[in-house]
């Protein structure tokens, strides 16, 4: 059986998505599922009409935020958003929406985008995490 | 990626070119193709960019 990276995804500005992304289709290559739970902040960067536009920057870096993004374009970097559909298509990558913020927050699922597999219990993505090797959070 | 892409819809024994400029490429790739069974053939330096040759073995 594959090894497994479980990701908490809290954050919801660009700068934090992107190493989401990216370590999870490094885990992809290296052949090992993955399972990301996203939560506050996370689940709210993955609205379906919001999911493409986001453009927030963490506060402490936002005066560099207009350089990245324009560095980014420049080198025809894809999007966050790009790196994980295509780690999605490469290799086992579960994406699970917080039932506990989807509740507070009165968030329906069709208002998630459609990468969003299904929606967990925090318990549940515990046993998630603690059957995984690698578990990080974002 | 598009190096897992290009294997997963390659033959048995057909090979691979993977153009990067980027240097972690020259070691990420090395390392994928042990772990996926396949032949790394070479790494050859070229003007601002390697190139990466790989053959599917199975």
């Amino acid at each position: 059986m594959a090894e497994r990276l479980s990701i908490i995804v809290f954050s919801g500005t660009v700068d934090k998505l992107y190493p989401v992304s990216i370590l999870a289709s490094g885990a992809v290559a290296m052949g090992m599922d993955v399972d990301i739970f996203l939560t506050f902040w996370g689940l709210n960067a993955f609205f379906k009409d919001t999911v493409r536009t986001n453009t927030r920057m963490s506060k402490d870096f936002e005066d560099m935020a207009s350089l990245v993004m324009q560095v980014m374009k420049e080198k025809k970097v894809p999007s966050w958003y790009d790196t994980l559909k295509r780690a999605k298509e490469l290799g086992n990558v579960k994406i699970h929406a917080c039932s506990m913020t989807l509740d507070l927050l009165d968030i329906k699922k069709e208002s998630l985008d459609e990468i969003v597999d299904d929606i967990m219990g925090v318990g549940e993505f515990i046993e998630t995490a603690r059957n995984s090797k690698i578990t990080l959070f974002i | 990626m598009e190096l897992i892409r290009a294997i997963r819809e390659a033959k048995v024994g057909e090979i691979i070119g993977v153009l990067s400029s980027d240097t972690g490429s020259k070691r990420d790739i090395p390392l994928w193709v042990s772990k996926a069974g396949h032949k790394l053939i070479g790494i050859y330096e070229k003007a601002g960019y390697a190139e990466i040759v790989v053959q599917k073995m199975k």
